[in-house]
């Protein structure tokens, strides 16, 4: 009896694993089987492709550099310092990741807007960012910087204060003890949150679109191409969409397998 | 010799009180250069915190920390100078090894923490760590590294700057018994001619019998005997010393009789010791001054006492046997495994111990 029981339950639970496999990759399969080759080549030399491709990665890179600015003093604290408050200011800075990205392109612009809290402010110094690729980079650091912040403030937390102590007792600075013993120490997960920044800025759509605009070569960005073109030019959407899906496997792919340095 | 850290006046000099939550350290150091004063106590005791004011990496609640002529903490000024602006090298518990640096770059590490370029910093590194007769260990990583081998590259690395004052964090803690000892006589020799000040914290008797100009016991965040090694293990003032020396003390009030002796009441027996003394005192008795008999012993000369054994633990050539006596007064003996045998000592077993009045030390 049992063993039956156990062959069925097996069983059950295979067809269950394969039926979400399938319904998560099918999708994704199709999509690379609807191109060809020729077709990538053909796509890559459309200007809107290659303008969205030339903007999505100049704007993903000052996304991890303001990241970096930012995120990694603020990851620090959150690890090491006493904060009052600091499970809500968690939860606060978390919530950008769940966040519908519309709503977050709404709150950027009731903010930073030309009619938001602080644009009568801004504009008084000649700063307009709405329909700016700043206002890009801006919509992906506020959903994308949460991902790196979490990361890296558990690898903070992860790592024994006594390496620090170690470090200042042997003559380093606060500064010098940080950049070349606690980052080292800490790489895997600064890596990690600096991957799926990328990976989530690269993706970034409703923020964007809603904060900054569809302006081709100044905010219209990958996945903003691909929604454009999907109407009129199914080819260049596929390119883009099959070029997004590639980069963001690798990132994902890349980051499971690395050979993690070890931690003594 | 006058070296680069000032005249031979110099030393490390501070008073310091360090309050945190339950820990209330206080400490008293005066230490010559050249010195090796050790810091002995239980996990606990207060002294890694030690470690980390003298380190700089803690703010004294109150107090003063003089080297070789230089303030470094004084709390009625409110100076403090950070860890990096002391002349100081130390080794951890464990290493501390940065995983991510080979060895020679370990070593390097406090030349470039100081500014140093990394050819001269690498230069000189390499130089310690073939004054150290292990330059073959130059290119690998403190994972690849056995424990005797780090706490060597360890060494190298506190002492590249030629620190005033050097300190060892239970240097042996981390190593296997048999490394343990090797590691111990290789640093004795390594820093016996030495001219900066060492301080190291243990709770290992051998490190403190091996290295220690000079011992004090901290217990609970206080000093409760500073002396030699040979001071304390003679006139242990504590149960915990008296464990490590392997003594017997027990604390009782002491009244003089004729003849220069005297009687010390220890709970519900009295002891006779043939030494003036009055008040409240410890006595020690060596174990191996203590004898057992299965009959009450004869002679006026002994003192008695009766007990219960609880335990017997084989030795080399002896048996050391502990016995329970009335009102929980414990004593140890240690008799040779034929009497042992003769004896028929086992758990259980009453017996009479005795030791003469001439080998009993009492003091205050």
């Amino acid at each position: 009896m049992k063993p039956l029981r156990a062959v069925l339950a097996r069983f059950v639970v295979g067809i269950a694993f394969g039926i979400a496999l399938a319904f998560l990759l099918l999708p994704l399969l199709a999509l690379v089987l609807h191109t060809t080759p020729g077709d990538l080549v053909a796509g890559l030399r459309s200007p809107v492709v290659l303008d969205a491709i030339r903007l999505s990665l100049i704007t993903t890179l000052g996304t991890l550099l303001l990241t970096l600015a930012f995120g990694l003093p603020a990851a620090w604290v959150l690890a090491r310092w006493r904060v009052p408050g600091r499970g809500l200011i968690e939860a606060a800075l978390a919530l950008p990741m769940v966040l519908p990205p519309v709503v977050a392109g709404v709150a950027l612009l009731v903010t930073v807007g030309a009619r938001g809290t602080m644009g009568p402010a801004l504009h008084a110094i000649g700063l307009r960012l709405p329909f700016t690729t700043l206002a890009v980079v801006l919509a992906q650091t506020f959903v994308a910087a949460p991902f790196f912040i979490t990361s890296a403030r558990a690898g903070f937390q992860a790592l024994d204060p006594g390496w620090e102590e170690a470090a200042r007792a042997l003559g380093a600075s606060r500064g010098y003890a940080f950049w070349r013993v606690v980052v080292p120490l800490t790489a895997p997960a600064l890596v990690a949150g600096l991957g799926l920044t990328w990976a989530r800025a690269l993706g970034e759509f409703g923020a964007t679109i809603t904060f900054a605009g569809n302006l081709m070569g100044v905010t219209q960005t990958m996945p903003l191409a691909v929604f454009v073109t999907a109407e009129s030019d199914l080819r260049s959407a596929i390119t883009l969409a099959v070029l997004l899906l590639v980069l963001a496997f690798t990132v994902l792919a890349a980051l499971r397998s690395a050979p993690l340095p070890a931690r003594a | 010799m006058a070296g680069p850290h000032g005249d031979l006046a110099g030393g490390l000099s501070g008073d310091l009180v360090y309050a945190a939550g339950a820990l209330n350290l206080r400490l008293s150091l005066r230490i010559p250069p050249g010195a090796t004063h050790v810091l002995l106590g239980e996990s606990g005791a207060g002294k890694t915190t030690a470690l980390r004011l003298l380190a700089g990496l803690l703010r004294p609640s109150e107090g003063r920390l003089e080297l070789d002529g230089a303030f470094y903490d004084d709390t009625t000024t409110g100076l403090h100078r950070p860890p990096e602006e002391r002349s100081i090298g130390i080794v951890f518990q464990q290493g501390r090894l940065f995983p991510h640096l080979s060895a020679l770059d370990n070593v390097a590490f406090p030349l470039r923490a100081a500014g140093r370029s990394a050819a001269p910093a690498r230069e000189r590194a390499a130089e310690w760590l073939r004054r150290f007769q292990i330059e073959e260990l130059a290119s690998r990583m403190p994972a690849d590294l056995s424990g005797g081998e780090s706490q060597r590259v360890a060494l190298a690395r506190a002492l590249v700057r030629e620190p005033a004052l050097l300190l060892l964090d239970e240097p042996m803690a981390a190593l296997d018994v048999r490394t343990r000892q090797a590691v111990r006589a290789e640093l004795a020799a390594l820093l016996g001619d030495r001219r900066q000040v060492t301080v190291l914290v243990t709770h290992d008797y051998l490190d403190a019998a091996v290295f220690a100009d000079q011992v004090q016991v901290l217990e609970r965040g206080s000093v409760v005997q500073e002396g030699t090694v040979q001071e304390l293990v003679e006139r242990p003032r504590s149960a915990y010393v008296a464990q490590l020396a392997g003594m017997n003390v027990l604390r009782g009030a002491a009244r003089m009789v004729e003849g220069g002796a005297c009687e010390v009441e220890v709970g519900a027996v009295r002891l006779r010791a043939a030494r003036e003394a009055e008040g409240p005192v410890f006595v020690a008795i060596a174990p191996a001054h203590v004898t057992l008999h299965r009959l009450q012993p004869e002679g006026s000369a002994r003192n008695v006492i009766e007990g219960v054994v609880t335990q017997a633990v084989p030795m080399a050539g002896r048996v050391r046997v502990t016995l329970a006596a009335a009102g929980g007064l414990v004593l140890v003996a240690e008799v040779t495994r034929q009497s042992s045998m003769e004896l028929d000592l086992e758990q259980g077993t009453a017996v009479f111990a005795s030791f003469k009045a001439t080998e009993i030390e009492v003091y205050r």
